[in-house]
């Protein structure tokens, strides 16, 4: 009966009912867009930076991260790879000889990190392949095969079948030179990545550099699903207090960050903007109730009684806010269901993403408890900005109410 | 007489109009700081950028695209003092940037090399103050100054001698020995592959075997960031062919776009506050047009013709709106001018983002003028519009229906 009342209140202003509930649901859009914005950016980033760079967790010798010196290995690996594919949730673990290295073509000369990868099981933790966006994946059939950035080959001018020289310090701390013959050419969205990665096949490096058999600088592990990243890791840490395990947040604070900051940012400018309507409303349901003086007086001294009045202007604020709501919520659901499937193209500052390691495509991205969190903020939201205009309605006086004009 | 009705025709309804206010007030300064914050990074991203790139660049024809020392040039002094002699042009840092292979003992890293004239150096990047341990170079010294991380790596410390080893000019071999004096420390170099070493340019030039005076770049620092594209046309023309000139712009694309990209997202939130502070205005508007009626048929009758009626209203919305605006401005100058004056250090794991920009810890706030008028103009546009609506209503007025209430 009190909801029913509420809900015809709010109709009989029309317009002035719109254009509060236009504002909610405008104002909700632009909220929830930017917040789906932020999060399509930062997932992105992380999911490339994960199945691209860093996988769910890695696996060096302690020592090692400092300097990226071959000497400090992690031995046995065949062992430990069985035992980490064995774990629940790895979807793929591979070894890798990581060094640095010098890079030059006749035409320049480039500082790289060059990893020495298992052609066949390094496509179960990073999708290199398909990243290339000329000529094949490392063949260990080939002869003597690296992978380039489409910067690199710029850089050092060259193209595929050409041939470059890697110069790496070798675990015994001498400087050994191998030729290499480029087979493929990649781009991914970072470009510090591209800038100063190259991959060989681990066969070639280990000659190269006289690596031992059965060690390797660093295992990639990758997990399925991402979140179950972290406790296999903790496992692992349990059962090899020996070795140095690192998440992809340990790897890449940065993109920890943009990860925890990302939402809250979101959250922030969506409490901003619910600030504001907040403003808005406080406004409309205080009008109401000058506009009602005389009803209320009559309602009150009819018999109703002071808390259900109370209950009514709240219920009514509660109305009028979820017409926007459910409106802002509705329209926001169906431009991002588009929009998440066509992407924003940010194809004009393409480099500028690039260059931290975003891609210029944002897909945004929400999910369903945001909506119902939303939801949930306006109707506190609500709830705040009626207070004050039903304290305002309790305090008249029943008898003085009745002869006012309006 | 126009002004003071509107003025007090404000006042009438003094609680409205006060939370109307607000909400203006609200939406004026959180645009203010804002757009305030957003200028102040952008400025520190620049002055970051322009300390190392200089505001224009000169280098051999070609060099940008590859950067082989071949394409370095010749920069007498002749050369030197014609670019200073350029209007707007207050110094020139010359650089030579290499890389070579630097080893100590058994140990050995890929590093940059940077020759540069320590003095002038200093007074732009500021580098003497990252030196750690030993002391800052000193032009024709032969000595080297190493990246932390490097140093630690070959185990050299300050009075070592280590060796340098490269690519040369046109083909010939690079090697020296030189003397570490000091050892200095740069966070955005934390955990890149390669290390980074400083030398004096004559030594560089030495150890690359170039004849004297050559440098792979100029930065070109002037008096005043507007001016740069009319002077790098200038320095062009004054050049000629076998040079390139380019504005930091041009050299540090990445940082120009992701200052639009986040520009861009600034403005989109605030279009989305301004538009619900609108909605909020709309609401106020229409109600008291409303309620008026009755007034506004009665003061027609008596003569007041609805044009000028039209105006009153319009003036209302406006006086409230510069009041909501001049107040914002009030409450934000201080703020603003307290955080330029007082930048707000940034500590913990947000520092990691700056440094991923390259601009210090600090949230500095701009106090353009600029932004306190672009502010002002934009929600004042909203107000004249929003101003416009009752103006509809009261040619729609119908003077009998209005007095009577029908």
């Amino acid at each position: 009966m009190l909801w029913h009342m509420a809900w015809r209140n709010v109709w009989r202003n029309r317009v002035r009912s719109l254009v509060i509930a236009t504002a909610i649901a405008f104002g909700l859009v632009g909220g929830v867009f930017s917040y789906a914005f932020m999060m399509g950016l930062v997932n992105q980033a992380v999911r490339n930076a994960v199945r691209t760079e860093l996988g769910s967790f890695q696996v060096h010798n302690p020592e090692y991260p400092a300097d990226r010196d071959l000497r400090f290995m992690v031995d046995d690996t065949a062992a430990l790879l069985t035992e980490l594919r064995g774990l629940p949730g790895v979807v793929g673990a591979s070894a890798r000889i990581v060094g640095t290295a010098m890079l030059s073509s006749a035409e320049g000369t480039a500082a790289v990190r060059i990893a020495g990868v298992d052609a066949a099981r390094d496509g179960d933790i990073s999708n290199l392949a398909e990243e290339l966006i000329e000529g094949q994946y490392l063949n260990p059939d080939e002869r003597i095969p690296i992978l380039i950035s489409r910067e690199m080959a710029d850089d050092l001018e060259v193209k595929l079948k050409s041939r470059v020289v890697a110069s790496v310090v070798s675990p015994s701390g001498e400087i050994v030179y191998g030729a290499f013959r480029v087979v493929g050419i990649f781009k991914t969205v970072d470009s510090l990545f591209d800038k100063s990665s190259v991959f060989v096949t681990r066969e070639d490096l280990a000659e190269l550099t006289g690596f031992a058999d059965n060690t390797a600088s660093e295992i990639i592990v990758r997990v399925e699903p991402r979140d179950a990243g972290d406790a296999v890791a903790a496992r692992v840490v349990a059962a090899h207090p020996e070795l140095l395990i690192r998440t992809w947040r340990d790897l890449s604070p940065q993109l920890q960050l943009a990860a925890d900051f990302g939402s809250i940012f979101g959250l922030v400018f969506l409490a901003i903007i619910l600030t504001a309507l907040g403003f808005g409303i406080v406004n409309t349901m205080l009008m109401v109730v000058m506009e009602r003086t005389r009803e209320i007086g009559m309602l009150m001294a009819l018999g109703m009684a002071r808390a259900r009045v109370f209950w009514m202007l709240l219920y009514e604020t509660a109305f009028l806010s979820m017409v926007g709501g459910v409106a802002g919520l509705a329209l926001s659901f169906v431009l991002l269901g588009y929009l998440g499937r066509t992407g924003i193209n940010m194809q004009a500052w393409a480099e500028g993403f690039s260059a931290i390691g975003y891609d210029s495509m944002i897909y945004p991205e929400t999910t369903v408890a945001f909506y119902f969190q939303v939801a949930g903020m306006v109707l506190v939201t609500a709830f705040l900005a009626s207070i004050y205009p039903a304290r305002r309605a309790l305090k008249l006086l029943p008898a003085e109410a009745i002869r006012s004009d309006t | 007489m126009l002004w003071t009705l509107a003025w007090r025709n404000v006042w009438r309804n003094r609680r409205r109009s006060v939370l109307t206010l607000a909400t203006i007030l609200l939406a004026v300064v959180l645009g203010l700081l804002m757009r305030s914050m957003q200028y102040g990074q952008y400025g520190a991203m620049i002055d970051s950028t322009v300390a190392r790139t200089g505001h224009i660049q000169v280098h051999g024809e070609g060099y940008w695209d590859n950067k082989s020392i071949d394409r370095s040039i010749s920069a007498a002094a002749a050369t030197l003092s014609e670019i200073r002699g350029a209007a707007g042009v207050t110094d020139v840092v010359p650089r030579f940037e290499s890389f070579a292979l630097i080893s100590f003992g058994d140990r050995t890293k890929p590093s940059g090399v940077i020759g540069t004239d320590p003095e002038v150096e200093d007074r732009y990047t500021a580098l003497a103050n990252r030196v750690v341990e030993g002391r800052y170079l000193e032009s024709g010294e032969r000595g080297v100054m190493l990246l932390r991380s490097l140093a630690d790596y070959l185990g050299a410390g300050v009075g070592d001698e280590v060796v340098l080893l490269g690519g040369g000019y046109r083909g010939q071999t690079a090697a020296d020995l030189l003397t570490v004096t000091a050892i200095f420390e740069y966070t955005m170099m934390d955990g890149m592959e390669t290390g980074l070493a400083y030398v004096p340019l004559d030594a560089a030039r030495e150890l690359y075997a170039t004849p004297p005076d050559q440098v792979t770049s100029l930065a070109v620092m002037l008096d005043d960031g507007d001016s740069i594209d009319p002077t790098a046309t200038v320095l062009a023309g004054l050049l000629g062919d076998e040079y390139e000139v380019m504005t930091w712009r041009e050299t540090s694309k990445e940082v120009v776009q992701q200052i639009q990209a986040d520009s861009v997202g600034g403005i989109f939130m605030l279009a989305i506050l301004y538009t619900v502070a609108g909605f909020g205005l709309l609401g106020t508007v229409l109600m008291s047009t409303m309620e008026r009626r009755r007034e506004f048929g009665v003061m027609n009758a008596v003569g007041l013709r609805k044009s000028r009626l039209a105006a009153v209203l319009f003036v209302e919305t406006v006086l409230l709106v510069s009041v909501g605006v001049l107040l914002g401005l009030l409450l934000s100058v201080p703020i603003i001018m307290w955080f330029h004056a007082n930048p707000i250090p940034i500590s913990g794991e947000l520092v990691e983002v700056f440094e991923q920009f390259n601009i210090p810890p600090y949230m500095p706030f701009a106090i353009d003028p600029g932004i306190f008028a672009a502010q002002g103009l934009v929600v004042l546009v909203m107000a004249l519009i929003v101003a416009s609506f009752p103006i509809v209503s009261i040619r729609r007025l119908h003077i009998m229906r209005a007095i009577t209430g029908r």
